[in-house]
Order: C-alpha cells, then sequence, then structure tokens
C-alpha cells in the first residue's frame, strides 16, 4: 500500500509539468493529460531522485522524498497561475474516455498475468536494469560498482532512467522489493496504451482509435516483452511522446508542445544506449525541420535556443552521465580499425538478411506486414503534415542499428541480431501504430 | 484498413489467452525458480566487502550458466562477483564437482565460511 503514495506523488507532478508548460488554450483533454502526465511524471521523479547522487553521491530516500514533495508543491503554485483544472473537474472526461480507459486496464490483464509468471522479469531485467537499481539503492556511495569493468555482461555503458523510477518507488518502502519492479513495466504498458489512445483521439475525435493500444496489446510477443521489466518500452513509449508533440505543434502552434517535445528526447537519452541515438536523431530531424519551415529564420533560432535551455534539465542526467561516469564499452571491437576487413559484408548481409526474416516472423502476428499495407495504402496522407519525420526517423535509426551490427565486432552476429533485433523494433512499435493510424484516418 | 486490424487484435487476443493458459498449466508442473535465490544465504555474510571471487568449473559460454552466474550477481548486489578471480579475500566456489572444490580450497588455503545445502562454498582467504 505504501507503494501507492509514490504513485500518486509520481502522476500528479508529472500531470502538473504538462499543465505549467501548456496553456490552457491549446491543452489537450484531461484523460491524455493523465497519462501523459504518469510518463513525465516517471521521469521527473526519476531526475530529482537522480540529483541525490550529485549532492550525497548517494541515494538518500529523505531527500529524495522531500525534494519531490517540494517540487510539487512548486508546480502546484505554478499550475494554478496556470488555468489548473484539476482531474475529476465535471465535464473533463466524457464518455469514450471512460470506455476506453476500462477497455486499456482490460488489456492490460494478460501483460500483468505474464509479468506475475516471471516476477523477476527477463535475462536483460536481473542482469542489467533491476541490478543498476539495487546498486544505486543499496550501495551508499558504492553505488558506483555498478560501472565496475568486472560487471562487463551487465551493459556498464548503459545510462539507468528505469532504475531510478523504481529506485524512487523503493525509497517509501526501504527495501529493493521485486513487486516494483515487475508493476513498473506494466505501469509503462498501461502508459504507452494511453498515450497512443488519447493521443491520436486528441487529434481525431473517434472511438475507432483504440483500436491502436489493442493492436500493439493484442500481440503475444509484445506482452512478454513489454512485462519482461526491460527499458525497450520505455524508449518506445518516449518516442512516441515526442511525436505526438510534435504533432500537436503542427496543428496547435503552440512551442508549449515543443517543450514537451525536447523533455521527451532528453529523458529518452537516459534510457539506454539505442534510446541515446533515438534520441540525437530524432532531435536532428525535427529540429531541422521546425527550422527550415518557420517564417524567420532568427526568430525560430532564438526560440529554439530558449527551448533547448527550458528542456537541459532533461538532458542534464545524460550530460553527467557521458561525461563524468560513463566506462568505455567493453563489448566494442571496432571492426572498421581491424587490419582484416573481411568480417564486415558478411556482418552486413546477415543483419540485412535477418531484418527481413524478423519483419515476417509469426511471431509479431503479422503486424508489420498489415502496418506497411496501412501505411501504402494510405499514400500521399502518410506523408502529410509533418508526418514525413516519422519514417525519416526509423529509416536513419535502423541504418544506424544495422550500422553497429556490422561495425561493432565483439558479438557474433548470429547470437546478436537473433538475441536483440527484435527488441529495437519492439520499441518502435508505439511510433508505426501512431504512424499508420494518423495517415489512415 | 480497420477490419483488418480488428481481426489481427481479435486473432492475437485470442491466440495470447491460450498461449497464456498452457503457460499458466505448465507453471503447476515446473514452478518458479530463481537460480539466485541458492546465494541468498551468503549475502548476510559477506560484511561489506566490494568483491567476491566466484569461482566455478562450470562453461559460462553456456546460457543456462551464464544465467546462473548473472542471478547470482543480482541476488548479492551491490557486491561485485568477480569471474574465477581468486585474488579476493571472499570467495564462492560454485563447482558441479565438489572434489574439484575442495581442490581447489586445499590449494589456496581456504577456511571454510558456510556451505550450502545446495553444495556452494563459501570461503576466505586467510590472511589476505
Amino acid at each position: 500500500m505504501i507503494y501507492i503514495l509514490p504513485w500518486l506523488i509520481s502522476i500528479l507532478e508529472g500531470f502538473l509539468v504538462l499543465t505549467v508548460l501548456i496553456p490552457k488554450a491549446v491543452r489537450p483533454r484531461m484523460a491524455l493529460l493523465i497519462f501523459w502526465g504518469s510518463l513525465v511524471g516517471m521521469a521527473t521523479t526519476a531526475l530529482l531522485t537522480f540529483t541525490s547522487l550529485i549532492l550525497f553521491n548517494k541515494i538518500v530516500p529523505a531527500y529524495a522524498i522531500g525534494i519531490n514533495i517540494a517540487a510539487l508543491t512548486g508546480l502546484f503554485l505554478l499550475a494554478k497561475k496556470n488555468d489548473l483544472v484539476l482531474p475529476f473537474t465535471k465535464g473533463s472526461w466524457d464518455r469514450i474516455d471512460l470506455i476506453g480507459v476500462h477497455v486499456l486496464i482490460l488489456f492490460l490483464i494478460p501483460v500483468i498475468l505474464h509479468a506475475l509468471l516471471y516476477p523477476q522479469g527477463g535475462w536483460d531485467a536481473w542482469s542489467c536494469w533491476n541490478l543498476k537499481a539495487k546498486f544505486l539503492f543499496l550501495g551508499d556511495e558504492g553505488w558506483r560498482g555498478m560501472l565496475d569493468p568486472a560487471l562487463w555482461r551487465s551493459n556498464t555503458a548503459y545510462p539507468f532512467l528505469l532504475p531510478l523510477i523504481n529506485v524512487w518507488y523503493w525509497c517509501f518502502g526501504g527495501e529493493p522489493v521485486s513487486t516494483v519492479t515487475l508493476a513498473t513495466s506494466c505501469r509503462i504498458t498501461l502508459v504507452m496504451a494511453g498515450i497512443l489512445f488519447f493521443g491520436l483521439k486528441e487529434l481525431n475525435n473517434k472511438i475507432s482509435m483504440l483500436l491502436a493500444p489493442l493492436w500493439a496489446l493484442s500481440i503475444m510477443f509484445v506482452v512478454k516483452l513489454a512485462s519482461s521489466q526491460y527499458s525497450d518500452l520505455l524508449v518506445g513509449v518516449w518516442l512516441l511522446s515526442a511525436l505526438l508533440s510534435y504533432k500537436l505543434f503542427i496543428e496547435r502552434r503552440s512551442s508549449a508542445f515543443l517543450a514537451v517535445m525536447l523533455l521527451s528526447l532528453g529523458f529518452m537519452s537516459f534510457t539506454k544506449s539505442e534510446g541515446l541515438v533515438l534520441a540525437m536523431i530524432s532531435l536532428a530531424v525535427l529540429g531541422m525541420t521546425i527550422l527550415l519551415s518557420a517564417e524567420s529564420r532568427e526568430k525560430a533560432l532564438a526560440a529554439w535556443k530558449s527551448l533547448l535551455l527550458t528542456s537541459m534539465p532533461a538532458f542534464l542526467p545524460t550530460i553527467i552521465f557521458q561525461l563524468c561516469w560513463a566506462p568505455n564499452s567493453h563489448t566494442f571491437i571496432n571492426g572498421l580499425t581491424a587490419a582484416d576487413h573481411s568480417a564486415l559484408i558478411p556482418r552486413l548481409q546477415s543483419s540485412l538478411v535477418f531484418l527481413a526474416i524478423e519483419l515476417i516472423s509469426p511471431k509479431w502476428n503479422a503486424f508489420w506486414v498489415i502496418a506497411a499495407g496501412g501505411i501504402i495504402l494510405a499514400g500521399a496522407k502518410s506523408f502529410r503534415r509533418g508526418l514525413w519525420v516519422i519514417p525519416v526517423i526509423l529509416i536513419a535509426y535502423i541504418i544506424s542499428v544495422i550500422g553497429v551490427y556490422t561495425i561493432n565486432t565483439f558479438f557474433p552476429i548470429i547470437w546478436w541480431v537473433s538475441n536483440t533485433l527484435n527488441r529495437i523494433l519492439f520499441a518502435l512499435i508505439p511510433a508505426v501504430i501512431f504512424w499508420a493510424f494518423t495517415a489512415l484516418l | 484498413m480497420l477490419a483488418i486490424i480488428a481481426a489481427a487484435v481479435l486473432y492475437g487476443t485470442g491466440c495470447g489467452l491460450i498461449e497464456l493458459c498452457s503457460m499458466y498449466a505448465q507453471r503447476q508442473t515446473h514452478p518458479f525458480f530463481f537460480e539466485g535465490d541458492l546465494f541468498a544465504g551468503v549475502k548476510g555474510a559477506t560484511g561489506g566487502e566490494k568483491y567476491l571471487g566466484y569461482m566455478t568449473d562450470r562453461d559460462i559460454n553456456i546460457d543456462k550458466i551464464a544465467m546462473r552466474f548473472t542471478q547470482a550477481q543480482f541476488a548479492l548486489a551491490p557486491v561485485i562477483l568477480d569471474f574465477n578471480n581468486s585474488n579476493h579475500r571472499l570467495l564462492i566456489l560454485d563447482f558441479q564437482d565438489l572434489k574439484q572444490a575442495v581442490a581447489l580450497a586445499q590449494k589456496l588455503q581456504l577456511k571454510l565460511l558456510k556451505r550450502s545445502p545446495q553444495g556452494l562454498l563459501f570461503a576466505e582467504r586467510p590472511g589476505s
């Protein structure tokens, strides 16, 4: 029961951040604000918990709780000045919203049931993400032990947003219980589904948008990965958040959504190395698009600079981690600098063949085929009003991933692609569904 | 297009529920077991040590063995398990062949601190 409190603080904090950032005239409907706020809140509570590492070189639970409550109070006062509407004010939820929430909870049941079958999560949960969380929570000043070269099997070079989200909850209970990590994976899944439905409904007020999250949750392989306590879905849901912000910016011409987009990319960059790559690609593509489409280049540049400064707190953990703490990757051998380059072409071929096989694998229930069909069927609509940035980002990211598979010769290629490529694709599912539905309807 | 997606949702949900039922049925005969729990007994005896040497005769390139090692690491965190490095004061000897573990303990003149029912040995290097 004690864990309900950090959950409520987290949702409220995220909700208030969005209320402060987005003016009432262009603010999304309450249901989207709650789900989106839940995501933002996960990151802000984790970020404020992170400051404990900077100030005390360890996690101090009383400090983490105190600073989050102080932030909540400050945000509440700011939100009141910015036309705060409380979550359960009469008329802020319509009937479709309520039906949607109930259906999403119903479709979350298989995720919960699967998560309960594996309470410690999948391989990377105990060998990487929850291991980092235990080091952070139990390690005191020795938390940097998680970066020790002896732990090279545990991806020491990965950042740690997901572990910090769990640590925030453990600060209340005082012990690193696995129920929290299990519940976090289910919560992230629900938040992904909620943002997908209510985000699409915000753009196109139709109940048929409910099919979007249900499509993802009906794929058993997605259910398995979503409940595995990995960081991949977190990458996916931040990408969805960034794309939704961008789309709302195009529709409503409010720079508030650019701030949310930048916050999303900042938080995404702290999820894992793949998240950092995806955030940098998205930042480059979306940033250039906005700059090039602005009427006055100078004004746009000035606005962009101030937005980057506003969203700096979201990038700060990544900057600090990459500059001060991140160890060299022990699982990287640069094939380009090797004397013999003969392995590179077969590695590239294997990666491409495996990608093609993966996309038609039965475990996805023909998801990629149907999505491609939908996007092709929508024709030019798939690339209208800013939608073209989505395939550019996705293709650039896949090219980067294939590039890494080819160049990094540390792992045997077949073992590597067969164990990781499915998770790379899994993280892109929310963005692909968002693209397909916005193009089709 | 929406009809195709709706059909995919229905098909996927149905197949998923069937698979979940069979997973739960399997769990009746094969209960969940986390190998890291085997190492829980060692945890209280590490006394603030940063590293433990993890000595084994098992091949870590085999997935099942790598899983056992990573789960042990998870169970004992924030203590760091150093794989097959006997230079630490405290050592875990996780051997398939107990005779080999005893031989290693004699060779390194280890003082045995604990022995689990599953054959794990927890030992100290005197004087280190």
